[in-house]
């Protein structure tokens, strides 16, 4: 029983890459990545928005 | 015959636990990206309403620094999330970490209820609170494995 359980774990591990990656692209939409890249962009862009405000009106940029 | 099924069974359960976890990680990354979306459209609000005289600059700059602070937080739990397979324990408590200062400065905008912003501005930005304050509130609900 124990080797069997081994050996499916064995197996699953082997298989986990191509597991994630089936279940991310069958998951309705945008991948992990897709969004933590989206949001990274969205929250520089942001910073970018209040350091030119800033510097355009005086206001030192706290770093 | 035995070991086969036993060896089916445990792979099985290792696609739901998986599956589950991604689930998990693709809601975290999206209530991120939430977030930061909605951190754009509060920012563009405020600076429009500074640009046309409805609120000045020094209360521009105080909301600004407020956002910078949760911009920041964001990219950081953002970049914490990337490395991750799976939500395990440890980093759901660091990412928690990160966001949970932030999650009290929204709360706590929204509950003064922005006495420097005048109507209908205020009703405005309000509102973009709002739905950040769901998307954070939707991450911290994962992270402590409710979600």
């Amino acid at each position: 029983m124990l080797t069997a359980i081994l050996a499916g774990i064995e197996l699953g591990t082997k298989l986990a890459p191509t597991i994630i990656t089936i279940v991310r692209s069958k998951s309705g939409g945008m991948t992990v990545i897709a969004y933590l890249d989206e949001a990274d962009a969205g929250f520089d862009a942001d910073l970018k928005q209040i350091n030119d405000w800033q510097l355009a009106h005086g206001k030192v940029p706290t770093p | 015959m035995l070991k086969r099924k036993s060896n089916w069974v445990v792979l099985a359960a290792m696609l739901v636990l998986v599956a589950c976890t991604d689930q998990s990680l693709t809601r975290l990354a999206k209530a991120l990206d939430d977030t930061a979306k909605g951190m754009g459209a509060l920012q563009t609000t405020v600076v429009r309403a500074q640009a046309q005289g409805v609120i000045s600059v020094d209360t521009t700059n105080s909301i600004l620094e407020v956002c910078k602070k949760i911009d920041l937080a964001g990219k950081q739990a953002d970049n914490i999330t990337r490395g991750l397979a799976q939500l395990a324990p440890a980093d759901r408590g660091n990412i928690l970490a990160v966001l949970k200062p932030v999650i009290a400065a929204v709360d706590d905008s929204v509950s003064t209820g922005l006495t420097g912003i005048p109507e209908p501005t205020k009703t405005k930005v309000l509102n973009i609170l709002q739905t950040i304050q769901i998307a954070l509130n939707t991450a911290q609900s994962i992270l402590a494995g409710g979600a």
